[in-house]
């Protein structure tokens, strides 16, 4: 090493909370401490040095002299790290040698990929512990005509209204869940039409009480007041792992709603009240009722319909601050690199028996005919949607966000692309783009 | 409560600092004045008061003892960072106590058994060798007797059908995964009428999400006879073989005579006629001590067969007080031969994840970074607030159920036979899961002392079968203080320091289930 008076030596070193995309010719570096971001692009410096920082022999440490730090390139990268806290500077003569730094890279020991690829894996080993949550669409009645319905389901967790008479047979369901008791499956989501008028929803919730699942039913508002007595019925209140969400869009009938909040008062489970949202304007009227019904608990899910495009890019799409604010962790980061974190594990069955990982995605099999077990393997190994990242995608997989933004969504599908950002694409000058 | 300091520092061989968060669970490089501040913090300093006192009314720049003069900036920029880190969780302490209050439930038991990888039968306790250093010869004291026995194949079948009967339950939550039944020695092929007869027998069985493969250890005298049904079988095969001749000559034949000329005829012969399944289905073992080196046993192998031999040292558990001193003699080291080998880099290139020092790296990388995730849930799990239950050893079942030839059943069968947990007889299966769980729970109990003062406790690697466990108050060979901990872990750093693209190459080729 050169330890000449004249030109100093520094070890210059990334930190390992940073994240670091390097994809051509675009850098990113995020501190998932800070939830700081700075991109380069089109800097032969900071490429060449990034690529060296990068490389096996040097493990996100290289050697800089005071005289390449005086390159005003190298200068100002170096200084925008030290700044943000995501490099540092160590004087060489501190030490007697280089140092490294464990550099942040995701090892899974049990990629789905890399185990079809090595003979001597057991390939199938635990897989049942991947399903965490299921839908079941128990019934598809409803005698409501909400203007959302048809496509609703597609967007979030919602009832749908086929009216084909179509029911998920009880029978059906036990099987199903005596199938389920090695798996880790934690929460399920009974949904219909309306689910007040599925015949076997009693015997549906002692199953559920008996395998001890949370659960959560979800009602129109609408029908909720009619159901009062079937609802005093339901035994809904057995142990604690019970919630109900009540379904609430717009236009809303402010007495009914009212009704309903009465009828729940008394009621000894959570009760949260989402609401389908289709502009700025019912978000604020929705506000309204919140505050008008003492409502305490809510959650909101805005609803593309074709035409509030807009609405979305306001409220859902993200850019660089919604990012930096949201400080994802680096376990995180890592998780959206191989999977979909928000969808894994989620099973959807629909009332025909059909048993999809995504509902925009094609079935996987069919409750009829499938035993669960192929179904969750067939996902891990085969699916569309349990371990589709954005890195998969187009345009996300040539992103350098593609990890920090959140895992892909039903929205995407609604809306017809992946990027549901302000960021793409990119055009950055070079430095500071925040 | 039991709290340990969680920041852990340490420096390589080359002095460059490094801190290790036991609570974040990573290590990381650390600025020379980084290192200081936490060194002061670890002490119990009061850190913003002593920044205060160090800033105010200080010149530009201030003089730090073991550091030298640095700007007020400087300290400025470095307890910021310090900040950041407290910010995020790093140097806290840790609850060891709370931490390592898991226990084992009966039904954890039960699971395991129905999700079991491996069924070992010990075939029989009967050997056509008489190996100097056998596990079952004079060194050691803690296996039943050997009186030549023949597995009694309805018990066999009686303990599958036991386990099939779990597997095809609920329980089981894999699917399409192979149930490995291993046949373990003495010398299984002495027994060949068992093995095929069982090979039938689960062949007509159909067990809902579990397939079965077979494997076996032999020291292959009787190979050639047997070769073409352990091929239409696609038997996973570990033939044990020393090295060379000399290498080898701890394993001797009954009358005295050196096994090494028919070890190699039949695995040569195996070769010769199944070149495919040789390639894709036989490994070889080396069992390590004082006759054969690393560097001969690679270059053995691989003129011989192609082939990086595993490698095992003897096992020092259970030696008889009479016999320590020649075991002493016997016993030898692999890594320290590995050093002395003059081919060292090249050994290390090829054999790699064979050789403990590079396993043991593996587990340094995959326990101390804080990048290594078992599989998709560890990924989106949160750590938070899990409880473990305490030292390395398997829960029950959980790799692997091992029966003895006297009906004996066992965690596996590496460790001594007085750790029975059940036994099968003409009555059937004898597994009771609420006493077993007792049994681990009270062996946690007698070390949760030690575990919640271990500085390894987190990334502990002590199966407790290793241990006098039996004894009233057994001592933890594995237990590390503060400074054990971080010579460890520099130890793993200076390695990689002198060799970084070893980090790379164990994270892309090294996967541990
Ligand atoms: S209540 Fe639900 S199922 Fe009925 S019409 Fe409205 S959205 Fe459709
Ligand atoms: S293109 Fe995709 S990855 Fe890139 S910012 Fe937009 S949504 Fe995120
Ligand atoms: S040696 Fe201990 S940890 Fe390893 S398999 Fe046997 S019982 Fe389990
Ligand atoms: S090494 Fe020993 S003392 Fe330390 S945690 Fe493991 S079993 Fe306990």
């Amino acid at each position: 090493m050169n330890n000449d008076n004249s030109n100093p030596q520094y070890w210059f070193y990334l930190d390992n909370y940073v994240h670091l995309e390097r994809l051509g010719n675009r850098v990113l570096l995020y501190n998932s401490l800070t939830g700081e971001i700075r991109e380069y692009m089109d800097n032969q410096e900071v490429l060449h040095l990034i690529e060296k920082l990068q490389s096996p022999e040097n493990l996100l440490v290289v050697q800089l002299g005071e005289k390449e730090l005086k390159d005003p390139e190298i200068s100002a990268f170096v200084h925008d790290m030290r700044n943000l806290f995501m490099g540092d500077l160590i004087e060489a003569s501190r030490s007697t040698g280089k140092p490294i730094q464990l550099a942040p890279v995701l090892k899974l020991h049990r990629d789905a990929d890399k185990m079809k690829t090595e003979s001597f894996r057991s390939v199938g080993v635990n897989v049942m512990k991947y399903l965490d949550r299921l839908a079941l669409y128990v019934n598809d009645s409803c005698t409501l005509d909400c203007g959302i319905c048809s496509s609703a389901r597609k967007q979030f967790l919602w009832c749908n209204r086929g009216n084909t008479g179509a029911e998920l047979h009880i029978d059906k369901l036990r099987q199903l869940f005596d199938q389920l008791v090695g798996s880790d499956l934690r929460y399920v989501h009974i949904l219909g039409g309306n689910i007040l008028a599925y015949p076997g929803l009693h015997e549906l919730i002692s199953i559920l009480v008996e395998h001890q699942l949370k659960r959560t039913f979800y009602i129109h508002y609408l029908n909720l007041a009619p159901g009062r007595e079937s609802l005093q019925n339901l035994g809904l209140t057995l142990d604690n792992y019970s919630q109900m969400n009540v379904l609430v869009n717009f236009p809303v009938d402010e007495g009914k709603l009212k009704i309903t909040c009465q009828i729940l008062e008394n009621f000894s489970i959570p009760v949260t009240f989402a609401f389908a949202l289709q502009s700025e304007a019912e978000f604020t009227e929705a506000e309204r009722l919140i505050s008008a019904l003492s409502i305490d608990s809510v959650s909101f899910h805005p609803f593309f319909n074709g035409q509030n495009l807009e609405f979305f890019e306001q409220g859902v799409f993200v850019d660089r601050q919604s990012l930096s604010a949201a400080r994802p962790s680096l376990k995180e980061i890592h998780s959206r690199q191989v999977m979909n974190p928000f969808l894994f594990g989620n099973l959807t069955v629909l009332t025909n028996g059909d048993i999809h990982a995504g509902i925009n995605d094609l079935p996987l099999g069919n409750l009829s005919k499938d035993s669960i077990y192929d179904i969750v393997y067939r996902e891990v190994f085969q699916g569309q949607t349990w371990r589709r990242s954005r890195k998969q995608v187009i345009p996300c997989r040539d992103c350098v966000f593609s990890a920090l933004c959140p895992p892909l969504s039903h929205y995407e599908y609604a809306l017809g692309k992946n990027n549901l950002c302000r960021i793409w694409p990119l055009n950055i000058d070079g430095k500071a783009a925040n | 409560m039991k709290m340990l300091k969680s920041g852990l520092l340490f420096k390589s061989k080359l002095q460059n600092k490094y801190f290790y968060d036991r609570r974040c669970g990573t290590s990381m490089l650390c600025h020379p004045l980084l290192y200081l501040l936490l060194e002061k913090h670890n002490r119990g300093i009061d850190m913003a008061a002593w920044f205060e006192e160090t800033v105010s009314g200080a010149a530009e720049t201030v003089s730090l003892e073991g550091y030298g003069a640095v700007s007020r900036l400087e300290l400025e920029y470095y307890f910021r960072k310090f900040t950041i880190l407290r910010e995020n969780g790093f140097f806290e302490e840790t609850d060891t106590e709370n931490l390592l209050s898991g226990r084992l439930k009966p039904d954890y038991v039960r699971i395991a058994l129905a999700n079991v990888q491996q069924v070992t039968l010990e075939v029989t306790d009967a050997c056509n060798l008489d190996c100097a250093y056998c596990g079952y010869g004079k060194f050691y004291q803690d296996y039943d007797r050997r009186e030549n026995k023949f597995m009694n194949p309805t018990m066999a079948k009686t303990l599958i059908d036991y386990i099939v009967k779990l597997a095809d339950s609920p329980l089981n939550y894999s699917h399409q995964r192979d149930i490995s039944i291993g046949f373990y020695g003495g010398e299984p092929l002495l027994n060949f009428p068992f093995i095929r007869e069982m090979v039938d027998y689960v062949g007509q069985l159909n067990p809902r999400h579990n397939y079965f493969t077979f494997s076996m250890t032999t020291n292959s005298l009787l190979l050639e006879k047997y070769m073409d049904f352990l091929v239409e079988h696609k038997f996973n095969l570990l033939i044990s073989l020393d090295g060379d001749e000399y290498s080898n000559s701890y394993r001797v034949c009954k009358n005295g005579s050196p096994s090494f000329p028919h070890i190699m005829r039949s695995a040569k012969a195996l070769r010769e006629k199944y070149p495919d399944y040789f390639r894709e289905h036989v490994g070889f073992n080396a069992v390590f001590h004082n006759r054969n080196s690393v560097s001969a046993l690679h270059r053995f192998f691989k003129e011989e067969f192609d082939i990086t031999p595993g490698i095992s040292e003897l096992n020092t558990i259970g030696i008889k007080d009479s016999m320590k001193e020649e075991f002493r003699r016997t016993y030898a080291n692999v890594n320290e031969s590995l050093h002395q080998a003059e081919d060292y880099a090249l050994i290390e290139k090829e054999m790699f994840i064979r050789l403990p020092n590079i396993r043991s790296l593996g587990s340094f990388i995959d326990q101390y970074t804080g990048f290594g995730y078992r599989d998709y849930n560890d990924l989106i799990s949160t750590r938070e607030g899990l409880k473990r239950i305490p030292t390395s050893t398997c829960l029950p079942f959980s790799k692997k159920i091992f029966l003895t030839v006297n009906g004996k059943i066992l965690p596996c069968e590496r460790i001594g036979q007085q750790h029975g947990l059940g036994w099968v007889d003409e009555h059937g299966v004898n597994l009771d899961f609420e006493k077993i769980a007792d049994l681990y729970n009270s062996y946690y109990d007698k070390l949760k002392k030690q575990c919640t003062a271990c500085a390894a406790a987190q990334m502990c690697l002590q199966c407790l079968f290793y241990l006098d466990i039996q004894a009233d108050n057994p001592h933890c060979s594995g237990l590390m203080v503060e400074k054990d901990l971080s010579d460890f872990l520099s130890s793993h750093v200076s390695y990689l320091e002198e060799k970084p693209e070893t980090y790379t190459r164990i994270i892309q080729e090294v996967s541990f289930e």
